[in-house]
């Protein structure tokens, strides 16, 4: 499999004023094969949404992004905005957890399908319209044709965040990092929506890094999981290998801690006790 | 639903909760709620979002008005009485918020928060408060050092447990708990799911547990009542309910909630 | 008990962080940044002055010498008292300054304390409520919003006497409807919050509420809202004095030296150029400092206050 994306030794910090700045990412390696699917799993503050934004070139000052992200044989660190415009879109898409945030209100969804059709892939507006409806076909919007006309406030979320992916994939990106797509949405809505996400990979070769908090979530759309904590990767590697037999003490306390995997509420604070080294030599890293 | 046993601690009847939506039209949040809690259990109100789950816990408190119904704690028909007359029972059945970052005020030291109840219920106010304080932070896990922070300096967790011991401090009997863990990391959420079962043993609390997370209320709760566009559609023990799901909707519920 | 899990085990109980937060932030910020340090040093220059100097100078502020009559500055020929020159009854304008600046900053402070008090109450209670008691608060502001506030003082101080208190009164009145506004909004926003809900399961009344609720977290707002309406009022006042119903002789403030050397403008411009530089700098210093205490108080522009490491190496 050729390396898509192949990250080595990335640190963000942020700057403030008050003081010295704490990384939010500290040295993470990262390397994903074209068509494969990784989740990047963590909890709050363990770094990987920064990571994820940091991949997109979407750390903007105050924060500071050392190390390296090459996609495709370019160097996206301190990269000048041209070649991150080139990149994005044809090369990485994007979905973020708020739906309702990352669309224009203003316009309908087809207005800005169809814009972003005709400016970044040259076509004729009404190749690109037909697009834009085959486009919001495939992620499950009944009656497309219509629906390309209503604004992004006339969706339900789960169907927005649909309108969102249609958008990232529009350009045919080899990879598409999705941040905690579906954590505001009802579990029958999620269901469909990594379903969705799953099927867009397989068909089209599309590969995937997907952040995520939620263990059963990961196991659901990845084959390979990376578990982030206090801005470093503590374990990478198959995600039925990791889950049956994780190694890293703290893996160890996320998985006995989901209620998934517990027959008593006693059983979810079993991880605790034995690792408390393990934490504490991760704090002090 | 469970018969009527001798002295359940709350008895809700028919309670209706209707809002008033733009251009006249209105909202029917929670229809025709019947149910019994029982001293010393842990009921689950589970659904999704616009379920009406939400609301039905705060029409068991008057925190929202309910259109109609009855509420009876321990005999007392709640919504029988005015507001002034409604302020003592408060103390007795209290509320745990699902968002910590959003439920304490920003501006109060965790002294102040866990005190500023016993200002309005003064029979409650201890001789000592800051020694009464420092005890209930050590009962949710908290060391004393904690009593002169503000939230702002706290994580998520600790923000849920000096909540917890906000309401702990009215002596309460009854806590409703509204996804009282759906905001924190996983990890978090195991000890504070923890705590909260430990305190209910320890001191023979009554839970209303309102959740989304079905794996999580099969290891809490003793009887689920499924919930969906404000109406009851399944009731019964957690067992019952997660092996033989009866209402089509309760085994989509099941089917979609994603596993280990 | 003794299993119950304890929150530092995963969570570490933070320290006393060195970094600076809330009050301390905004002095950090506030010595690093010139134009802010500027205007808080000028403010509390006037401060000290108004507060200290007159009961030392009064006698000597008001004896009126003809010969020294309009007597040009930067001299030290009759001592340091006429070294910014004299008036027209050759009283020492450094003195005369000295005895404006009291008025200026009391009549200016203590309407803009008064108003702030009445308008946050209000907007407080307007907000919270909402209903009856809120059409009748904003429908009187809005009145009061198209009448122009200098012409109702005005008419006002034309009906009653011209005196310090009525001055005041005037001033405060006419600007209630700023603090209402501003108070009302945030209110409205406020009383959906969480923790309003909180105290509200515990027993609270809504009175309480928005004493321990509410207020403190409007405060901040009403506070930077009145350091800029510090300069429209000490503005408007001045203009009142000049005008000649704002405060009466013995009284002096800049408005009113600005108004009686007007007569010599051509002869001798320090009469009216010193006071009117007083009032320019100092509504000047209280606009710069509100603006920049907005920004220094809020979270969401804390990037503005870093400043980008040398070598401007680019974040991408």
């Amino acid at each position: 499999m050729t390396t898509l994306l192949e990250v080595e030794d990335l640190r963000v910090e942020f700057l403030t004023d008050a003081g010295p700045a704490r990384p939010a990412v500290n040295g993470v390696d990262l390397r994903l094969g074209a068509g494969e699917t990784l989740a990047l799993l963590g909890e709050s503050g363990s770094g990987k949404s920064v990571t994820s934004r940091a991949l997109m070139g979407l750390v903007d000052f105050p924060g500071v992004v050392r190390g390296s992200i090459r996609f495709d044989g370019t160097e996206l660190v301190d990269a000048p905005d041209r070649t991150l415009r080139r990149v994005r879109g044809t090369g990485i898409g994007m979905v973020f957890q708020d739906s309702l945030d990352s669309l224009n209100p203003v316009y309908t969804v087809g207005a800005q399908l169809t814009e972003a059709l005709q400016v970044r892939m040259g076509m004729t507006r009404a190749d690109a319209r037909s697009r834009s409806v085959e486009l919001l076909e495939a992620v499950g919007i009944v009656d497309a044709e219509q629906r390309v006309d209503a604004y992004p406030h006339q969706f339900s979320g789960g169907m927005r965040q649909r309108v969102c992916i249609a958008m990232a994939v529009a350009l045919r990106p080899r990879l598409l990092i999705a941040d905690e797509p579906t954590t505001a949405l009802d579990v029958t809505v999620q269901a469909g929506i990594l379903r969705l996400l799953r099927g867009l990979t397989e068909d089209t070769g599309m590969a995937m890094v997907f952040v995520t908090h939620d263990l059963a979530v990961a196991k659901q759309v990845a084959e390979r999981v990376m578990v982030m904590f206090d801005g470093r990767a503590v374990e990478e590697g198959s995600i039925g290998n990791v889950f049956a037999a994780p190694s890293h003490p703290y893996t160890r306390r996320l998985l006995s801690a989901h209620p998934g995997r517990a027959r008593h509420w006693r059983d979810l604070t079993k991880g605790e006790a034995r690792d408390d080294d393990g934490e504490e030599t991760h704090r002090a890293g | 639903m469970q018969a009527d046993q001798p002295g359940p601690v709350l008895e809700v009847r028919g309670l209706r909760t209707v809002f008033d939506g733009r251009g006249g039209r209105e909202t029917v949040a929670v229809d025709d709620a019947s149910f019994d809690v029982a001293p010393g259990q842990c009921l689950a109100v589970v659904g999704e979002s616009g379920s009406g789950k939400s609301t039905l816990a705060r029409s068991v408190l008057r925190l929202v008005e309910p259109t109609a119904g009855r509420v009876r704690y321990r005999g007392t028909d709640l919504t029988a009485l005015d507001r002034r007359a409604l302020r003592p029972y408060r103390r007795h059945l209290q509320m745990i918020f699902q968002d910590p970052y959003a439920s304490l005020h920003p501006r109060q030291s965790v002294l102040r928060l866990v005190s500023e109840p016993w200002r309005i219920h003064r029979d409650l106010m201890p001789e000592d408060p800051c020694a009464r304080v420092a005890e209930l932070l050590e009962q949710v896990g908290m060391p004393p050092a904690v009593i002169d922070m503000h939230p702002t300096q706290l994580s998520g967790g600790q923000r849920q447990r000096v909540a917890i011991a906000r309401a702990l401090g009215l002596e309460p009997d009854v806590l409703v708990l509204d996804e009282p863990v759906s905001a924190l990391d996983v990890s978090i959420q195991a000890q504070v799911i923890a705590l909260l079962m430990e305190l209910q043993q320890s001191l023979g609390l009554t839970y209303l547990f309102i959740s989304h997370d079905l794996a999580l209320v099969r290891l809490v709760a003793s009887e689920v009542i499924v919930m969906h566009h404000g109406v009851f559609v399944e009731t019964g023990t957690t067992e019952r309910v997660f092996e033989d799901p009866r209402d089509e909707y309760t085994r989509s519920l099941l089917a979609a909630s994603p596993h280990l | 008990m003794s299993s119950v899990p304890a929150a530092s085990e995963l969570e570490v109980v933070p320290a006393a962080d060195p970094r600076p937060t809330g009050g301390r932030l905004t002095v950090h910020r506030l010595l690093r940044s010139p134009s802010a340090l500027l205007s808080a040093s000028w403010l509390a220059f006037l401060v000290v002055v108004a507060v200290a100097l007159p009961p030392f100078v009064e006698t000597a502020a008001n004896r009126q010498d003809l010969s020294l009559r309009l007597l040009p500055p930067f001299s030290l020929d009759e001592g340091f008292a006429f070294v910014l020159g004299a008036d027209s009854l050759g009283r020492p304008e450094l003195l005369q300054l000295v005895m404006g600046t009291r008025s200026s900053l009391l009549v200016a402070v203590t309407a803009v304390a008064a108003a702030a008090v009445v308008g946050m109450a209000l907007g407080l209670v307007s907000g919270y409520f909402g209903g009856w008691v809120d059409e009748i608060l904003m429908r009187i502001a809005d009145v009061m919003h198209t009448i122009p506030s200098l012409l109702l003082a005005l008419a006002v101080l034309y009906v009653l006497q011209p005196s310090v208190g009525n001055l005041v009164i005037v001033l405060a009145v006419t600007r209630v409807p700023v603090y209402l506004r501003t108070a009302r909004a945030e209110a409205l926003a406020l009383r959906e919050r969480v923790f309003v809900e909180s105290s509200r399961a515990v027993g609270a009344r809504d009175w309480r509420i928005i004493r321990t609720d509410l207020a403190p977290l409007v405060v901040p707002t009403i506070r930077t809202v009145a350091m800029l309406e510090l300069a429209s009022v000490l503005l408007a006042a001045a203009g009142l004095s000049f005008l000649g119903i704002g405060l009466q002789r013995p009284d002096v403030d800049w408005g009113m030296m600005v108004a009686d050397g007007r007569a010599y403008l051509a002869s001798a411009w320090w009469v009216t150029v010193l006071p009117g530089v007083a009032i320019v700098l100092t509504a000047l210093a209280a606009n710069l400092l509100s603006n920049w205490l907005r920004a220094a108080e809020d979270p969401a522009q804390a990037a503005r206050f870093v400043r980008r490491p040398r070598g401007g190496r680019r974040a991408a």
